[in-house]
């Protein structure tokens, strides 16, 4: 008989999970739960996020993996840590109107449907926005997506300038 | 590091050993006093107490009657009862002394002990000294039953009270006691040489028996010379020297009127009056009673000597190769 | 401090040398996974950094004291690959004689972990599972409230839930305490979320010692055409090139896709696996050197 301890004390209204498989740096995989989170209304200003304690124990992951997650965050203006308490959520990121959500959704619909009719499979599909959305974010995007890969307050980064001329995966 | 702590982890971990030697120590002690107390009133009984005490310092078995015939005695000679008798400290050492330490390495509980908060050289000595100590002073205490109980096996055995006979010698509280030590001593020697139970129990029984070899054949002769009192014997006694039961004879020898030294005795009928007649005396270079103690305490403590050198050659050994 | 400094370490046993020529710095605070394929000397540098094993050259230092003297047992603690305890023992006695054995010792943490874990005390530790038996040398070692962890392989004999159970309560000793951990494991996945600092061993010799984020910085990749490659070579420092008919991945140590080349982050795993492929490619920082970006 398995009994399920709560895992969290209850502070936080989010849990963590990692997907070890993606490829995706610890960290980031994170602050992006943390975005969809409060994209979807999770999260919302002044919750507390996971503590480093309860994350560390539950994921087993390093403790400097959550800092850095959480630095992260608060570079992004998005939490802030109060010393002995933990860390909350100081603003909703700006996301588009709930009519602008509408509109895009229709829009992508119809281009899937355009897909579809060219004999593009879900893979395809997939492959597809990928693609596009990757040379968006490298080469000329007038809004660069912030949290790509290693975000723009770091000095390095990696595949930044990378062009990809026929050689995309 | 305190002692005590050291004495409670050798606790935990060597229960058995820690009791057990000195339990079978002592079970012997009492099972000897027992066996001497009821020989002893049975010869109160038939009196013939006042034999044990007269052949203890005058000697000769004039004390023999028909009484003491009829006495359930051992029927083995001294030697086969003083080799038993000590055979427990020798089994102590080898079941309970190699173990202790080859153990530990055989089975690789050492990789727990010696990455605790005591190092290789404290743990040795911190755990297994506890047990040295208890066997030897178990060992006194059986040695003091053992010497007891001789006094009257001896007299049983149809030979007089010699205190001056090998095994009268080493069935005293000092010996035994020495004896208990050298063997904890070299338990330790050849299970940190060794480290492998067997092989360390086999060089055990090899190191120890070279060591009695030793101090039978050559110590014990080479001390007792040292120190003689020579004295000149009338010749008008028989043979010259009578035997007694006090002293121990190193030498006679006969000097010629010129002044030399003659050994050996001729071989005429009545020695007596040849040396008489030939102007010879008769001299002799013995060991009187009170010299005893003192090669006793001698000899005992060449053991200890010999054990100390045996446990710091351990603690040498081990800190210049603690494992692997 | 440094929790590990090593000097041209070495170890020989009669013929071959189990070690060689290690430099090592792992500063305090980290959470270092050391691995390498068997016979590549993990445990033996293991055993010399917990003072069970005399090195044959260089120096090595734990928390700058050396291995196995008092200073160093008092703050480091070791578990040896054969989970080394006193299986004729009770489980309460072993504890009773490590309580001893110690100067410092966390009884309280000690007793509620068994407990967490429903393991008896009145059981004979030679009658546990070779899990159960790892599960409370592991608690002994933490018990002892060390700075340094020297774990040989301490999840080998655990099921999953009870490693992530681990590795989880590492991690919150690594979180609270500030430990550092140094443990050698096969199962690289695990250690990419947990570990901080890697040192990959080969045949005896250091091949990585570099901290996870920097090697995840400076190692990229790269997939393009398989006939590409040799050109590659001058462009780019390649650590290992896998070819198929056309196309080839390349893990190489560069900070930018060279041209005609995809590049993608590179995993924990495959940096491992792409080192150990390579004996002769190194990462090992030198005194005074930058890893180039």
């Amino acid at each position: 008989m398995v009994t399920v301890k709560p895992d969290y004390d209850g502070l936080s209204p989010i849990v963590f999970y990692l997907d070890r498989g993606s490829g995706v740096p610890t960290y980031l995989q994170l602050v992006h739960q943390v975005d969809y989170a409060l994209r979807l209304g999770f999260l919302r200003e002044g919750d507390q996020l996971p503590r480093i304690k309860d994350v560390t124990r539950t994921l087993a992951v390093n403790p400097d993996t959550v800092m850095k997650a959480y630095r992260e965050l608060e570079l992004r203006g998005v939490a802030a840590g109060r010393p002995g308490v933990g860390t909350f959520i100081t603003q909703a990121p700006d996301i588009a109107g709930l009519k602008q959500m509408a509109g895009l959704q229709r829009k992508l619909t119809g281009w899937l449907g355009e897909a579809a009719a060219a004999g593009v499979d879900e893979l395809g599909m997939k492959a597809l926005f990928a693609s596009a959305l990757r040379n968006f974010s490298d080469g000329g995007g007038a809004a660069r997506l912030p949290g790509r890969d290693g975000s723009d307050a770091h000095g390095g980064g990696v595949a930044r300038g990378a062009r990809q001329d026929g050689g995309a995966a | 590091m305190s002692v005590l702590r050291m004495t409670r982890a050798a606790w935990y971990k060597h229960r058995f050993s820690v009791v057990g030697v000195p339990a079978v120590f002592l079970l012997a002690a009492l099972a000897l006093f027992a066996d001497s107390v009821v020989q002893r009133h049975w010869l109160s009984v038939h009196h013939l107490s006042g034999c044990l005490v007269a052949n203890a310092t005058t000697g000769g078995s004039w004390c023999h009657s028909a009484a003491w015939a009829s006495l359930s005695s051992p029927t083995q000679t001294p030697n086969v009862i003083a080799v038993a008798v000590l055979a427990l400290p020798v089994l102590a050492g080898l079941f309970a002394g190699v173990p202790w330490v080859a153990r530990e390495f055989e089975s690789g509980a050492f990789r727990f002990t010696w990455t605790q908060g005591t190092g290789p050289r404290l743990w040795l000595l911190g755990t297994f000294g506890p047990l040295a100590l208890l066997a030897a002073v178990s060992a006194a205490i059986y040695g003091a039953a053992a010497y007891w109980w001789y006094q009257v096996a001896q007299w049983q055995a149809g030979t007089s009270i010699w205190s001056w006979r090998w095994s009268s010698f080493e069935l005293t509280p000092l010996s035994i006691a020495g004896w208990t030590v050298l063997t904890m001593a070299l338990a330790l020697l050849c299970g940190v040489l060794i480290r492998r139970v067997l092989p360390a129990m086999i060089a055990f029984i090899v190191t120890l028996g070279a060591c009695a070899y030793l101090s039978q054949t050559w110590l014990r002769p080479w001390l007792f010379g040292i120190g003689t009192a020579v004295k000149q014997v009338s010749s008008s006694a028989s043979a010259g020297w009578p035997p007694s039961t006090t002293t121990y004879t190193v030498q006679t020898w006969l000097q010629a009127p010129g002044g030399q030294r003659v050994s050996g005795l001729p071989a005429v009928n009545n020695v007596g009056a040849w040396i008489a007649q030939h102007h010879y005396t008769f001299w002799v270079a013995y060991q009187p009673h009170n010299h005893l103690i003192w090669l006793e305490l001698a000899r005992n403590g060449i053991l200890i000597m010999v054990a100390a050198f045996a446990v710091l050659a351990s603690v040498w050994w081990l800190s210049i190769r603690p494992a692997d | 401090m440094n929790a590990i400094e090593t000097r041209g370490l070495g170890k020989r046993y009669r013929r071959t040398w189990a070690v060689r020529g290690c430099d090592l710095t792992v500063p305090a605070g980290q959470v270092t996974a050391l691995v390498g394929p068997n016979g590549a000397g993990k445990t033996t540098l293991l055993r010399i950094l917990a003072g069970l094993a005399t090195p044959t050259a260089g120096t090595a230092t734990v928390l700058g004291a050396a291995p196995g003297s008092r200073q160093a047992r008092a703050t480091v603690s070791a578990m040896d690959q054969t989970v080394p305890l006193y299986r004729h023992l009770r489980v309460a006695g072993q504890l009773a004689a490590a309580r001893a054995l110690n100067d410092q010792w966390d009884a309280d943490l000690a007793i509620q972990r068994l407990s967490a874990l429903g393991m008896a005390t009145s059981a004979r530790v030679g009658k546990l599972s070779a899990g159960q038996q790892a599960q409370l040398a592991l608690t002994m070692a933490l018990a002892r409230r060390p700075r340094l962890l020297l774990l040989d392989e301490p999840l080998a004999s655990l099921d999953p839930l009870a490693r992530q159970d681990v590795l989880g309560w590492l991690m919150t000793c690594v979180a609270e305490d500030g430990l550092s951990v140094v443990f050698s494991s096969h199962v690289i996945a695990e250690l990419e979320r947990v570990a901080s600092y890697l040192v990959v061993l080969s045949a005896g010799r250091i091949q990585v010692a570099a901290t996870v984020d920097s090697l995840l910085d400076t190692h990229l990749a790269l997939t393009g055409p398989a006939d590409g490659v040799d050109d590659l070579y001058d462009q780019v420092e390649i650590v290992t090139a896998q070819r198929a008919g056309r196309q080839a991945l390349v893990l190489a140590r560069t900070g930018a896709a060279p041209p005609g080349w995809a590049a993608r982050p590179v995993t924990m795993e495959e940096l491992v696996l792409g080192y150990l492929r390579e004996p002769a490619a190194r990462v090992v920082p030198e005194p005074g050197l930058e890893i180039a970006r």
